[in-house]
């Protein structure tokens, strides 16, 4: 009778052995998944979208229309806007403009990817966000810091948000 | 009467029969991982190899004037042999897809099995800079 406990027990044993032993080897085949150069692509998309050219912008300042010329890139008028935004000066409407480069912004990145431009001076907190939307904690981040537009300004602090957003 | 040859015959039985089976199950799994590693390790090489493709036509100099800057009259004049040694000997399929023309250019040699997708944003050169999406396929075989 003894025997079988022992048996029972030593039969008991091996079978956790086993498990462990299978378990560390499921551990070794599982896949970490393909890490995506999110950052990377955060970084390509941050320089291809500020290197964009646009036509067609402008902006209100105290109520008068404000024409940028032809052919300024994205990051030259986020910059200026921000500039302009930094004086405290409640005068200025860019919402226009804001909406032609949330436009191109959501057609440059891929579907089921969401973006924020954010903009604002080294100094302060943002002052823009195309679109106005919060961050998710989990996201990657592309900046670029840039000297003033003149020499009472401030730096100017440019870059975007992105994460993965599977439509639910 | 109970014979204790054939209880301790029934125990042994009970054993081998639990060894048997764990044993079994123990094998089973490491055969599982092992093929769970090897398709893994292939889809991080085939992953790899889209993204060196990728970056290879991101910088090429026939079409770009500086990374992620494709030249649309340079891309005009590019075929499916031109781009085809940047995809190390696999099959490929490259796209790029000025976002705001609408319009786009595909260099493809399609293949079968297993594949891998690379993607990346970049800018389309032409009157204007525009954003661009560009994407590099290749395939197992």
């Amino acid at each position: 009778m003894r025997s079988g406990f022992e048996a029972l027990a030593d039969a008991t044993l091996l079978v956790l052995v086993l498990l462990a032993a299978s378990s560390a080897l499921a551990g070794f085949a599982a896949s970490p998944g393909h890490r995506m150069a999110i950052q990377s692509y955060a970084e390509d998309t941050r320089l291809a979208l500020f290197r964009s050219t646009l036509d067609g912008l402008w902006y209100e300042a105290d109520g008068a229309r404000v024409d940028v010329l032809n052919g300024t890139n994205v990051e030259t008028f986020l910059r200026l806007e921000v500039h302009l935004l930094a004086t405290g000066n409640r005068g200025f409407d860019f919402s226009a403009a804001n909406a032609r480069v949330a436009d191109l912004t959501n057609r440059l990145v891929r579907p089921a990817w969401a973006i924020v431009i954010v903009a604002g001076t080294t100094h302060d907190a943002d002052l823009v966000r195309i679109p106005d939307r919060s961050i998710p904690s989990e996201h990657a981040a592309a900046f670029w810091v840039y000297p003033p537009l003149d020499e009472d300004g401030v730096r100017t602090r440019l870059g975007i948000a992105l994460w993965f957003s599977p439509p639910r | 009467m109970r014979s204790v040859r054939g209880v301790t015959a029934m125990e042994d039985v009970a054993l081998l029969s639990v060894a048997i089976v764990g044993l079994s199950l123990f094998v089973a799994s490491i055969l599982g991982a092992q093929l769970a590693h090897e398709a893994r390790e292939r889809g991080e090489r085939l992953q790899a190899e889209a993204e060196t493709f990728l970056e290879a036509v991101l910088e090429d100099r026939r079409w770009t004037v500086g990374r992620g800057l494709l030249l649309a009259e340079a891309l005009n004049r590019t075929t499916t042999e031109d781009v085809r040694p940047l995809a190390l000997g696999r099959p490929f399929r490259l796209a790029v897809w000025d976002v705001v023309a609408g319009t786009g250019w595909t260099f493809a040699k399609e293949g079968g099995g297993d594949f891998r997708t690379a993607a990346t944003s970049a800018n389309v050169v032409g009157s204007r800079t525009n954003p661009a999406r560009v994407t590099a396929m290749v395939w197992e075989f």
